[in-house]
């Protein structure tokens, strides 16, 4: 059947000393092949695209005389819609790799630090790569409909589309990794993005005024308003570049917080 | 070589690891042996650096196995078939495993060929058998040619061949200067390999030493007689004040030197036909030094 051989042989040809860069590709591939996100990620481009494209031809046929929001609309729903397939998966990905890989993983990188940055960095990549496409697909489809004006505009939304959605996908990953199981954490992620908004504004709407303000302040700073702040670059003529800017700033402290309790819980994680 | 010294390890109010200390050396198989929930996982798992002590340390060539430039080259860690991803390919995870430590994607092709999976490199590990997942993780723990390795129960589920082959495996490895830390509760099969033994119970170190001194600590050495009047022969031993045991066609003797006892045989008349030195196995010595822990002796 097989050899039996020496795990010493070809002693002489040292590796090169294991650097986050070799962790993060490996992790990035890892997430591309089988075993890892690729169905999710044909997914999240053709629902993106989907949604971005019906889109801007409810908008056209609704208000024919809006190009430019036309084209930033759709392009924050295609990225709203990317982020929300890629965190789902993300939290699936990242809940299920608990039960198994992540031991192996340990094994084969001890370094936790490395290790749960490289996996944090795989998701910042994959996340850049399928919004920048989805996004950047329905710009230019915007920019055609609307006969080459409003490339600026479109592009702001690309790059805000991007920025938000990276840190929406890793507010994803470091729950996965705080919770360490895929259905608490997608139960856990679905009530702070979903119901937890919901939930401030029911409370918001049976009290009084003064404390009313209040909830709505509140229900502003969860994930999911900050996040359509975030990426609206549709509003910018109405509300200002401020309003888009302290949705990414909101947001990012979110993900910040969130990564610094996930690697916390990650250093100390028993297998 | 792994350096374990006084490892403690509480989970809630279980002491799972009561100063647990060992040393595994370069160029020797080391087998780890204890009953079900003695400690061993948690202990193979601490050198991984899986789990954290509450006390004590682990040095995997003198540093913590986290600081490790080239952690695929130090240690190779094989812990259970179960953390291979089933989703996943054979190949898709030795990829991951050269991709990690910087190797050639062919070494984990050629690895997968060692171990009897380059036929099924592109199926799903959730179609795989034990033995079949068992290879696999022993494929992925040595790929990167390591100088130190860590298997826990590496034959489960492994056919006749693959037991001949990670044998052989793991004897070559440590006569070119690994350290193979290899834990198993197939005695006969750890009898086989292993130069050195360690064995757990309770969370703590019962024996640890060479496995010819620890077989024969407990110095009950015995010799097995046959003779033509087995019936004669165990009179006259008795009245030589000897303990005998009489088995099948034999007696069997303790605490006597053979000289003396063919002497008797001849003197008595009874005469003999066999003689044979009769050592416990490392089985036997296993289940007599757990009985002996149960019943409080020390050793």
């Amino acid at each position: 059947m097989m050899m039996a051989e020496s795990p010493l042989n070809g002693l002489s040809a040292m590796p090169p000393l294991q650097t986050l860069g070799a962790v993060t590709r490996a992790e990035a591939h890892r997430l591309l092949n089988r075993g890892g996100v690729p169905v999710p990620i044909f997914v999240a481009i053709t629902a993106a695209l989907t949604a971005g494209v019906l889109t801007m031809l409810i908008i056209k046929s609704l208000a024919p005389e809006t190009p430019k929001v036309l084209t930033t609309t759709s392009i924050e729903t295609g990225a709203f819609v990317a982020a929300l397939v890629l965190s789902i998966a993300a939290v699936f990905a990242v809940g299920r790799d608990h039960t198994g890989q992540l031991g192996l993983a340990l094994s084969l990188t001890p370094n936790r630090d490395r290790l749960f940055t490289a996996r944090l960095l795989s998701w910042v990549a994959l996340t850049v790569f399928v919004t920048v496409l989805v996004t950047i697909v329905i710009a230019v489809l915007g920019i055609l409909l609307s006969e080459g004006r409003f490339t600026g505009p479109a592009l702001l939304g690309v790059g805000v589309a991007v920025v938000g959605s990276t840190s929406m996908v890793l507010m994803a990953v470091t729950l996965a990794h705080i919770v360490g199981r895929a259905f608490g954490a997608v139960l856990l992620l679905v009530g702070v993005n979903l119901f937890l908004p919901l939930a401030v504004f029911a409370v918001g709407s049976v009290i009084p005024q003064q404390a009313a303000n209040a909830v709505d302040a509140l229900i502003n700073v969860t994930p999911t308003p900050l996040f359509m702040r975030a990426i609206s670059a549709s509003t910018i003529d109405d509300l200002g570049l401020g309003h888009l800017l302290t949705g990414q700033l909101g947001l990012m402290v979110w993900a910040l917080v969130m990564g610094t309790t996930a690697l916390a819980v990650f250093r100390r994680r028993t297998m | 070589m792994i350096n374990v010294d006084h490892l403690s390890k509480r989970f809630g109010s279980r002491e799972v690891l009561r100063s647990v200390s060992f040393t595994a050396e370069p160029g020797r198989v080391t087998g780890f042996v204890g009953p079900n929930g003695a400690g061993k996982s948690t202990v193979l798992k601490t050198i991984a650096g899986l789990i954290s002590p509450d006390a004590g340390s682990v040095s995997v060539n003198g540093t913590g196995f986290a600081d490790a430039v080239h952690p695929g080259r130090t240690m190779g860690v094989f812990l259970s078939a179960e953390w291979l991803p089933v989703q996943a390919t054979a190949a898709g995870i030795l990829n991951y495993v050269c991709r990690v430590q910087g190797l050639p994607l062919a070494w984990g092709k050629e690895t997968l060929e060692r171990v009897g999976l380059a036929e099924v490199a592109q199926h799903r590990v959730r179609t795989f058998s034990l033995g079949m997942r068992q290879r696999l993780g022993i494929a992925a723990a040595t790929v990167g040619r390591p100088a130190v390795l860590v298997m826990d129960e590496p034959i489960n589920g492994l056919d006749p061949d693959g037991i001949a082959w990670i044998r052989s495996f793991f004897t070559s490895a440590a006569s070119e200067g690994a350290t193979v830390l290899l834990s198993s509760h197939h005695m006969a099969e750890l009898a086989e390999v292993a130069d050195d033994i360690v064995m757990i119970a309770d969370g703590r170190i019962l024996g640890n030493g060479n496995v010819g001194d620890f077989v024969s600590q407990l110095d009950e050495t015995g010799y097995y007689l046959e003779s033509p009047n087995v019936g004669s022969l165990v009179s006259a031993l008795v009245q030589r004040g000897f303990q005998v045991k009489r088995e099948r066609a034999g007696v069997l003797v303790h605490h006597a030197d053979p000289t003396t006892l063919a002497s008797v045989a001849v003197e008595s008349g009874a005469g003999i036909s066999h003689l044979t030195r009769v050592t416990r196995t490392l089985e036997e010595t296993y289940f007599e030094v757990l009985a002996r822990n149960a019943s409080g002796e020390t050793q």
